[in-house]
């Protein structure tokens, strides 16, 4: 959990600082927009690793059952 | 993100081919023949023409409006509803994109870099795909444009070494079991056909035409049909079906003198950026899709930030390419919703709109 978190921590601080210079500059929807991806990567990086419950298969998705 | 006034009328149709055919022919074969058996092939040329008829639909629903792409279409005219579309394809794009990594991911995973971990080889594909659009649209169009018409001509000769293995009684019974199989067919085909309707996303009619589109698509209809006889005549519908990469153990049967032995790599290798390509055309019309619905944000800006949540969430939606599959068997249903129903009523919409415009005009003056 403590590495996932800092995966996640690493992931968002080293895009934003790649771009700083771009971010400083940027507006109010770009920032807003921006932040909603990068931090809601992050929280999908640490809860789809530690809560696998939460993680699909996909195998209720409906198949063919035509077998000729 | 604003630059397509440098897109050549050329890389317009080589991007509609890519985004039709590169990422289609990891697994595609095998699924279509695994159920559609001889009867495959026909999928392909009546799904071609279904989309040949929307494409027109839309091409007169841009010179109605000349100077807007689709997407603009909809947020224009449409109001609140036309930014709910658009979020809609989002979404949809978004899960291509996921879709499209995984794919890749796991091909490269799976036949070269085995003992390398998967995220960080989605990581250098998704990095790829964020310098390439930031760059604009014009860097994709002349990667695509250096990419795919070599790659089609390798696969091509690739085809043609393989005629002397062709067994062409893999084609026959045709009908075996009546409409069923070439239906089944048609439901497949659509998966990749349909995605021809991302060029009227992308381009105005300024710089799309309707022969472009159609150019683009007969081209990947005939490179997708060519792929699946080669496939299904050299492997069997039986046993391709069972394969998770047939088009790639296909060209496995290739060996051109000992140095040659590995034929298949420089194929791959040509292959690869075609899929990177694809994937970053998908993240190039998302953050364009997301500059429509809020016109302040800077898309250049958050094609890194995009390309992390749908790195992050490809790898929590997906697994395994496996899973992949399991969702590419219902696709089409999406492909009908988004490529087919969605565009021709909002065209319609957009026409009669335009017509009424024209007769008000007409009688004010």
């Amino acid at each position: 959990m403590i590495l996932l978190m800092t995966q996640a921590v690493g992931l968002v601080t080293g895009l934003v600082l790649l771009q700083w210079r771009e971010w400083k500059e940027s507006n109010r929807v770009t920032r807003v927009i921006y932040s909603v991806c990068l931090l809601s990567a992050a929280g999908m990086w640490v809860l789809s690793n530690t809560l696998m419950f939460t993680h699909t298969t996909f195998a209720w998705l409906p198949k063919f059952s035509f077998a000729g | 993100m604003n630059v397509l006034e440098i897109t050549s009328s050329r890389q317009i149709v080589i991007i509609g081919l890519c985004y039709v055919f590169s990422a289609t022919l990891v697994t595609w074969p095998g699924q279509i023949l695994r159920l559609a058996r001889q009867d495959a092939w026909i999928g392909v040329p009546v799904c071609a023409l279904v989309m040949l008829a929307i494409l027109w639909l839309v091409n007169r629903t841009l010179h109605a409006h000349p100077g807007k792409d689709l997407l603009t279409l909809f947020v224009e005219r449409y109001g609140w509803f036309g930014k709910c579309l658009v979020a809609g394809y989002v979404l949809v794009l978004s899960l291509d994109m996921a879709k499209d990594m995984r794919l890749g991911t796991d091909f490269v995973n799976v036949v070269f870099l085995p003992r390398t971990p998967a995220i960080l080889i989605a990581v250098l594909i998704v990095a790829t795909c964020v310098f390439m659009v930031r760059g604009g649209i014009e860097i994709v169009g002349r990667m695509a444009e250096l990419y795919i018409p070599l790659f089609i001509v390798v696969a091509l000769c690739a085809g043609l070494l393989l005629i002397p293995d062709l067994s062409w009684q893999y084609l026959q019974p045709f009908f075996e079991k009546g409409v069923i199989r070439p239906m089944i067919g048609i439901w497949y085909a659509l998966d990749p056909i349909g995605n021809i309707m991302i060029l009227p996303l992308m381009f105005s009619n300024r710089h799309y035409t309707f022969r472009q589109s159609c150019i683009a698509l007969l081209v990947s209809c005939g490179f997708l049909e060519f792929v699946l006889i080669i496939c299904q005549l050299n492997l069997s519908s039986t046993l391709a079906g069972h394969f998770m990469y047939p088009a790639y153990e296909a060209v496995r049967e290739i060996r051109l003198t000992d140095f040659l032995d590995r034929f298949d790599l420089p194929i791959v290798g040509l292959w690869l950026p075609t899929i990177v390509i694809k994937i970053g055309i998908n993240l190039y019309v998302i953050c364009s899709a997301l500059q429509r619905i809020w016109p302040a944000a800077d898309a250049r800006t958050i094609v890194p930030a995009v390309g992390a949540w749908i790195l992050v969430f490809g790898f929590w939606a997906f697994h395994t390419s496996v899973e992949v599959i399991s969702v590419n068997d219902v696709w089409p249903s999406m492909v009908i919703l988004w490529w087919i129903v969605i565009p021709v009523l909002a065209c319609t919409g957009l026409l009669l709109m335009a017509r009424m415009q024209r007769s008000r005009s007409m009688h004010a003056s």
